[in-house]
């Protein structure tokens, strides 16, 4: 049945005006025919016309005849605020008949999708053959535009060496731009990015020619470590293949890459990234004891799907992405479950930076380590810099982008504090933090 | 060391330098050297990339000298339950906000505290909207306290108990310690303001006699009168406002002695007034009654206001003991005065001065086109005399007493009882079936009307409206944003007893 509360509501809305609107349609008087079964909700609403609406909340799917090009559009919020606030008016029913064409329309194509995305048993030899010799040729001419790609980039990185990273300095943006939609192009969109966030640092302070050595030279690695892939160990030439841009599917991933557990979500956070939403959210299995990556995208206006909150646990199969320090995982069948635990911590600073030196050892392109961190005191310095200060009164600066040291020092309340964050080489991003009553997350 | 030179290398660009790794005994060093090639870009970015690598993973902490500053007290107080955090959450979002006041207001009934991470967004909102301190300062708890001593912003929220701090704080500190000490010593708040009084600058000077307004009493009016002879005038002006609440003091005296002279009443079949104007005075001046009104709003000329100023200033009881007539007598026998409109205003003044609850009752109905002064006229009432007034209006049959009666209510911030929120549920939806256009007004007061309402009413107050009356549509929005506010007070209700 349904169980969304308003707050997970409004995180689907695609604005404010979304919200206000939904709410003056979330009343009696607005809807007739309302139901649900445990698959959907449906209702018709009086707006200019009638609209059908019908949603799915687990997926969330939306469907609404109104002409609104807003997804979800204000009357589909309605009706789940509706659900949420009234659930007296939303009773179980029989489905109206425009409301099992919709079911019927979606499962359809979802048998379709995981017909594409299931293991080709079920095919006979000869579509099996054919689709395999066809994903072949998928995966042969994206080789092909990578290894290109790549070698135009190794090129364009001499260049640069060449003339100096001065010279560089006064180069417009499409310098990296036009760099970056090259590798776009050659199917290489991890490093298109890595490009884009390298073109702020000629523009970011004092020490900025050293910070974009590094990353060149990091970069450089990547390439030559590419270079000789098969070299290398299986898990590292999956890390350089996924920093590359190379993405798994549930299909693609081992059966050995499953793991079933106990989850505590432990922490999120949400950005914005080239038109993209995206949201990581952390988990920590409580008998296997690994930190695992939950990542999920969104473009602009549509939304995010739901996800557990924050301090809550849930059952379920999380498939790992090959790497030599397994992060970004796959979820699978999560079901919210109650249960008891607390990760176990690192005891201060210097564990920390010892287990990333570590991590960097094993994966040297590692760009985040997930820790949770004992006896964390929230500080703060001058101008609202924020660190964590540890037993033995050692600093983690927090990261400039993190704006809740406040509420992270109203919990403490000058007691130190559990911290879970993501770790950056410099700075800590705290997502989640534990007083000896309770966990809160930010 | 090997990471600068590199980088200067790599700033000048290698067709400029050649990159140079010096070799050293370690490890790293030996790594080095084995990059070293011909190939002077390969060099460079090979050795970037493994010093790089090698600098990140050979971080330091830098360590914190400062000590650390004392922990929070304990606090016994529990914190309120997930639902209820829950909502608190929704309104820091900006959705039910206008219900904030209430939930805290709650929250300290059932004797739960504010969970302590929303304890600064909260002291946020309390240092933006100073009207949200009262119900915000007795939920904050010890955590709360301690955290606003950090941030200047939030230093209303301050415990201060150090009088120390009116000789070497800063503004904001004096300003709260003054507070915090008049409403508990108000004697003590007059001496450390008196000592300190001649030193203090004219910007200071306004919010600390402002101060005094709470818990002021005779003891505070010998100070008062000597503060009357300050040069500048808005402190003159507060001062007289101040002294003209205490009937007893002299500035009272003295304007209660003016306004007999410029008053009579002429008892007759039908009372009259006999007024004469107030001449240009300094006494008077200096009792604050001005020659010109500051609001182009009061239309009056200078004579006039000054009589308006001082009827205004008095206890309008004065009135009723001198000629032995009821308010509403005395408001007849001011009908056909050539100066009642300043006569009406002066007395108006003094019923929301002074509070007086029969001359408000009297002036309401005059005054109920005149949002401000309704507001302060009806705050004048105790709640049971409003009610009972209102709830009369409603019941006369001409339509001007029911429509006052709903105007009145819509500038009242109070509660209401479950008999007046029926009788004014049944009034709007009475306004609907008679197909009346929506009055602007009552629409947006409808909204407004949810936060009296008693929320157990909010099924009842969602059924029988004329869903088919012609008008609906018009009024539809505005009442169900009411119900919905309803609702939502009702669920904030039961989650917060969780």
């Amino acid at each position: 049945m349904f169980a969304l509360t308003t707050e997970q509501i409004i995180t689907f809305a695609p604005d404010d005006a979304s919200v206000k609107a939904a709410r003056g349609l979330a009343r009696p008087g607005k809807w007739a025919a309302l139901g649900q079964n445990n698959r959907a909700l449906w209702g018709e609403c009086k707006g200019s016309a009638l609209y059908q609406v019908c949603v799915d909340p687990d997926e969330p799917a939306f469907k609404c005849t109104c002409p609104s090009r807003k997804f979800p559009c204000k009357h589909a919020l309605g009706l789940l605020l509706m659900a949420s606030g009234q659930p007296e008016t939303v009773q179980p029913g029989e489905p109206p008949d425009w409301l099992n064409e919709w079911l019927a329309k979606r499962e359809q194509s979802a048998k379709r999708k995981a017909a594409r995305a299931s293991p080709d048993t079920d095919l006979d030899p000869e579509q099996q053959a054919k689709r395999a010799a066809a994903k072949d040729k998928r995966t042969t001419e994206r080789q092909r535009k990578v290894d290109a790609g790549l070698e135009e980039l190794e090129r364009w990185l001499r260049d640069l060496a060449r003339q100096g990273l001065a010279h560089v300095q006064q180069q417009p943006a499409r310098y990296w731009d036009g760099m970056a939609a090259r590798l776009v192009d050659a199917q290489a969109p991890g490093l298109a990015r890595w490009l884009r966030n390298m073109a702020s640092i000629p523009s970011s302070g004092e020490g900025w020619s050293e910070r974009l050595l590094a990353e060149l030279g990091s970069l450089y690695l990547l390439l030559e470590g590419y270079r000789r892939l098969e070299s290398l160990p299986e898990p590292l030439q999956a890390d350089i293949r996924s920093r590359i841009g190379w993405n798994w599917q549930e299909s693609d991933l081992p059966a050995d890459a499953w793991v079933r557990d106990c989850w505590l979500m432990i922490g999120q956070r949400s950005y914005e990234e080239e038109q993209l939403r995206v949201r990581r959210a952390w988990l920590w299995g409580r008998e296997c004891g690994r930190l695992a990556l939950a990542l999920d995208f969104a473009y602009q206006n549509q939304p995010m799907p739901p996800i557990a909150a924050p301090g809550t646990w849930i059952e379920a199969e999380l498939g790992f992405f090959p790497s030599h320090c397994p992060q970004r995982a796959l979820l699978r069948n999560p079901v919210l479950i109650e249960a008891q635990g607390k990760p176990p911590a690192l005891a201060d600073g210097a564990a920390l930076l010892e287990a990333y030196s570590a991590a960097l050892a094993q994966q040297p392109w590692l760009s985040i380590l997930p820790a949770v961190l004992a006896d964390m005191m929230p500080v703060r310095g001058d101008a609202d810099h924020w660190w964590l200060r540890d037993q033995a009164a050692n600093r983690l600066p927090v990261n400039p982008g993190f704006s809740e040291g406040w509420r992270l020092l109203a919990l403490g309340g000058g007691m130190p504090l559990t911290v879970f964050g993501e770790w950056n080489g410099e700075q800590l991003w705290p997502l989640g933090a534990w007083t000896e009553k309770r966990f809160a997350a930010f | 060391m090997a990471w600068q030179e590199l980088a200067t290398c790599a700033l000048l660009g290698t067709e400029r330098q050649a990159p140079q790794l010096t070799a050293g005994e370690s490890a790293l060093g030996d790594l080095l050297i084995r990059l070293d090639g011909e190939d002077r870009e390969d060099t460079l970015l090979r050795a970037a990339g493994t010093l790089a690598l090698w600098r990140r993973a050979g971080q330091k902490l830098a360590s914190d000298p400062r000590p650390l500053s004392p922990p929070c007290p304990p606090d016994e107080i529990p914190v309120c339950g997930a639902r209820a955090s829950e909502h608190l959450t929704l309104m820091l979002q900006g959705h039910y906000v206008e219900l904030l006041p209430e939930w805290l207001m709650l929250l300290r009934e059932t004797g739960r505290r504010v969970p302590e991470e929303y304890l600064p967004a909260l002291l946020d909102a309390g240092a933006k909207q100073a009207e949200l301190r009262p119900a915000l300062l007795p939920v904050l708890g010890q955590r709360g306290r301690w955290l606003a001593q950090q941030q200047t912003a939030w230093s209303f929220a301050v415990e201060i108990d150090d009088e120390h701090l009116w000789q070497t704080g800063q503004f904001e500190e004096r300003l709260a310690l003054l507070r915090q000490l008049r409403a508990t010593q108000p004697e003590r708040a007059l001496e450390l303001l008196m000592a300190t009084w001649k030193d203090e600058p004219v910007r200071h000077r306004k919010p600390f006699l402002q101060v005094l307004a709470d818990g002021l009493s005779m003891a505070d009016e010998p100070f008062l009168e000597t503060v009357l002879d300050d040069r500048n005038a808005e402190i003159a002006r507060i001062t007289a406002d101040l002294l003209a609440r205490l009937p007893e003091s002299r500035l009272a005296q003295r304007l209660t002695a003016q306004a007999l002279a410029l008053l009579r009443l002429v008892p007759g079949k039908r009372d009259r007034l006999d007024v004469s104007l107030p001449d240009d005075d300094t006494a008077l001046a200096r009792d604050g009654i001005t020659g010109s009104p500051p609001a182009a709003s009061v239309k009056l000329g200078e004579k006039a206001w000054r009589l308006s100023q001082i009827i205004g200033a008095i206890p309008p009881t004065t009135w009723q003991q001198e000629w032995q007539r009821t308010p509403a007598q005395i408001l007849a026998a001011s009908h056909d005065n050539e100066w009642r409109k300043a006569l009406l205003e002066g007395w108006a003044r003094a019923a929301e001065r002074h509070r007086d609850p029969d001359w408000a009752e009297a002036l309401l109905p005059i005054y109920s086109d005149h949002a401000t002064l309704t507001a302060a006229l009806a705050a004048a009432l105790p709640p049971e005399r409003l009610e009972a007034y209102l709830l009369n209006l409603m019941n006369e049959t001409s339509s001007g007493g029911r429509a006052t009666a709903l105007v009145v209510l819509s500038h009242v911030e109070r509660p209401w009882s479950v008999a007046l929120a029926r009788a004014m549920l049944e009034q709007v939806r009475q306004r609907i079936r008679e197909d009346k256009q929506p009055d602007w007004w009552l629409a947006s007061a409808l909204r407004g009307f949810a936060r009296w309402i008693p929320p157990e009413l909010s099924g009842e107050a969602a059924a029988n409206w004329p869903r088919e009356a012609k008008q609906w549509r018009q009024w539809e929005k505005a009442v169900e944003d009411c119900l919905d506010q309803l609702r939502f007070r009702r669920k904030m209700r039961e989650a917060i007893a969780e």
